[in-house]
């Protein structure tokens, strides 16, 4: 399998304005470092509490925010540095799909216009016929009948905006797409429909996917490897098997044990590893290991001293002082 | 029982036409007990309980029909839906106190934390202000808030998400209620915050329970997880209706209605084979202001069968205390999976 997109160190900082003069006396260091490959065809899944930066990562990646440094290469080419014609060409091959289904349909374009925008914009159909065409194979292939096209998104429900937001995703044949939390604004019963929806066209039109997302149990189902991160660096990067199985990093396992699990019997006799107090803001990170106030095995080394990734398995990088190979 | 609703009808009256948000739903909670209400989006889960505080908002909404009542102690109750708002004024916050999801709509934001808690203890325990601020700093305390002497003087901005959700309980623990009722309180934090408030939600609970003072709690949630890890009880509710009713090990291990097991069937796992496909429920629940004839699930139920679409199903008792609303009595049947749909 060939590497489609290749991200090294890439770093998104915000600055802190205060007072009067807006001078910027911080910054936020959202994303810190963050290195990853994805695989034509496959799911590298990005987890992590709230402010841990992976929705940022995602719109570093698409160019949504721009990054203070690193790089992003996709297919070769470094994205990072594309502009104007050669970046919107770059765009055609990645697309992005958002969590709230409300906020990204423009309320006053039909069904048919937003999903048309992207043909329309990239001249891919000649004729009106042709893009009518288009649209009904994408709407079909999301599960939506054709006759909803003329539709506006206030008639859909939740399930259906996000189909109507992948069918314009996948418009253009893109070999990327980039999911930011795109089922976690929707019902159980329904998000299981778009899951399957997300595995069908994989497999189908051979996307790639960086699905980010905060619930464990759905990233699991989807990805084939995942990045754990946390204030701004990835912490644990493994085979989904292999992250759930062996977790290496103390962060990772309180994770996976705070989950509460559906079922009474598991649940009652469960011991929880207790992970102290919450998540610290990432204006003012913990020097060292960033987790290491919380951490239940930190070392004064810890304290002071960042830890690198490094690997302990097959594709298993963990970044903590302590962690050792799985037996 | 603590708190027992009969058969309570709360509909909201629209442009559109009536939104029978919860249609006849019955149940009760016992003193050192959770019960669970799960259901998604529009099944009436948060009307429910809003309809038990009385903070319907009338109109568009109104209690049509039903029974709230509280215990009172030697046989007597008080019918909550009877009562005029100076009553409920007594009732809520020092009887029955709910926290709901974002706490940031339930804390004032102009104020700060001491105001707002120490406004409780004056207004319903008549305490003088030292000897609240006391009780608002043991309390602060006791839902694990580090430093609380100093958190009091802070206005709800200043608190992490996972804070402010401490406060709230605290808050509302304040008067000592008999029945809390939380509406999705964790659905807004993280996980390692929410194993951690449902933590002290059941210590709160035992803590209580000690004192000889059982508290009833009442969490509603969509989550599965949080309901094997919390409840005692369950009620499950689908578009107004509870259509399954169980203590907690059946409910998972013996789920009679279809749309109960459709729902823990559509759920990805932590753990087993993850190639597997899922299963999702076909379709979607319906407009509550369009509640078909019969059954509401019986669009999207693989166990459909022709009276469904006729008459609703009664309430019947399948096991101890354990109550579901289906036509359908073979337990088998009832668990056939969906036909698979593609995209």
């Amino acid at each position: 399998m060939t590497t489609l997109l290749e991200v090294r160190d890439l770093k998104v900082h915000f600055p802190v304005r205060r007072g009067l003069l807006q001078r910027t006396v911080a910054n936020v260091h959202a994303v810190d470092g963050v290195s990853f490959d994805v695989l034509a065809g496959t799911t590298l899944g990005l987890v992590g509490e709230s402010g841990c930066g992976k929705s940022t990562t995602a719109r570093a990646i698409m160019r949504l925010v721009s990054a203070t440094a690193g790089s992003v290469r996709f297919e070769g080419r470094d994205l990072l540095s594309l502009t104007g014609s050669r970046l919107r060409a770059a765009r055609r091959d990645m697309q992005m799909v958002f969590q709230d289904p409300h906020a990204s349909l423009n309320p006053r374009m039909t069904v048919f216009d937003t999903v048309s925008e992207p043909l329309r914009v990239h001249g891919i159909a000649k004729t009106r016929r042709d893009l009518e065409a288009r649209v009904q194979k994408l709407m079909g292939q999301v599960g939506l009948a054709a006759s909803m096209m003329r539709r506006y998104p206030h008639e859909f429900s939740g399930g259906q905006r996000q189909r109507v937001g992948i069918a314009r995703a996948i418009a253009l044949q893109p070999k990327l797409v980039v999911l930011d939390e795109p089922v976690s604004a929707l019902d159980v019963s329904v998000q299981a429909q778009i899951l399957n929806l997300l595995d069908d066209l994989q497999s189908e039109l051979e996307l790639a996917y960086v699905f980010v997302a905060h619930d464990l149990a759905v990233v699991r189902h989807i990805s084939k490897e995942i990045a754990v991160m946390y204030l701004g660096r990835i912490v644990e990067r493994a085979p989904t098997d292999a992250l759930f199985e062996t977790p290496l990093h103390p962060y990772t396992e309180a994770l996976l044990s705070a989950i509460p699990v559906p079922d009474p019997t598991i649940e009652k006799k469960r011991k929880r590893l207790a992970v102290l107090g919450e998540v610290p803001s990432p204006l003012s990170p913990p020097s060292g290991c960033h987790f290491h106030p919380r951490c239940p095995i930190a070392k004064d080394r810890c304290r002071t001293e960042p830890p690198e990734l490094r690997e302990l398995g097959a594709g298993h990088v963990v970044a903590c002082h302590e962690a050792s190979a799985p037996s | 029982m603590l708190l027992e609703v009969r058969d309570l009808k709360t509909h909201f009256f629209t442009e559109d036409g009536v939104v029978r948000a919860v249609d006849g739903i019955s149940y009760s909670v016992a003193r050192g007990e959770v019960l669970c209400i799960v259901g998604e989006s529009g099944s009436g889960k948060s009307v429910s309980s809003l309809s038990t505080m009385r903070l319907i908002p009338d109109p568009p909404g109104r209690i049509v029909a039903g029974q709230i009542l509280l215990e009172e102690g030697e046989g007597r109750t008080t019918d909550l839906a009877k009562l005029d708002e100076r009553a409920m004024q007594r009732i809520r916050g020092k009887r029955v106190a709910m926290i709901f999801q974002d706490p940031m709509t339930s804390l004032n934001p102009y104020l700060r934390i001491s105001d707002q808690l120490v406004e409780v203890l004056v207004l319903h325990e008549g305490l003088r202000k030292a000897a609240a601020r006391e009780r608002a700093i043991d309390m602060l305390k006791a839902v694990g808030i580090p430093d609380p002497a100093r958190r009091l003087d802070d206005h709800p901005h200043h608190l992490s998400g996972g804070m402010r959700q401490r406060v709230m309980i605290a808050m509302a623990l304040l008067c000592s209620p008999e029945l809390l009722i939380a509406d999705e309180p964790t659905t807004a934090l993280d996980v390692t915050t929410q194993a951690q408030i449902l933590e002290l939600l059941l210590d709160r609970k035992d803590a209580r329970s000690k004192e000889g003072m059982g508290l009833g709690i009442v969490l509603i949630t969509h989550d599965l997880g949080v309901v094997a890890r919390v409840a005692d009880r369950v009620a499950v509710m689908y578009a107004g209706h509870i259509v399954e009713e169980s203590p907690v090990a059946e409910l998972f291990a013996d789920p009679r209605h279809p749309y109960t097991v459709g729902l823990a069937r559509s759920i990805p796992s932590l753990e087993g084979d993850r190639s597997k496909r899922l299963v999702p429920i076909p379709g979607m629940p319906p407009l509550l202001s369009k509640v078909p004839k019969g059954c509401p699930f019986a669009a999207r139920c693989p166990a459909v069968r022709p009276e469904c679409h006729e008459t609703f199903p009664e309430m019947r008792e399948v096991g101890p205390g354990h109550r579901v609303a289906c036509h359908e009595t073979d337990a088998d049947a009832v668990r056939r999976p969906p036909p698979e749909v593609t995209a």
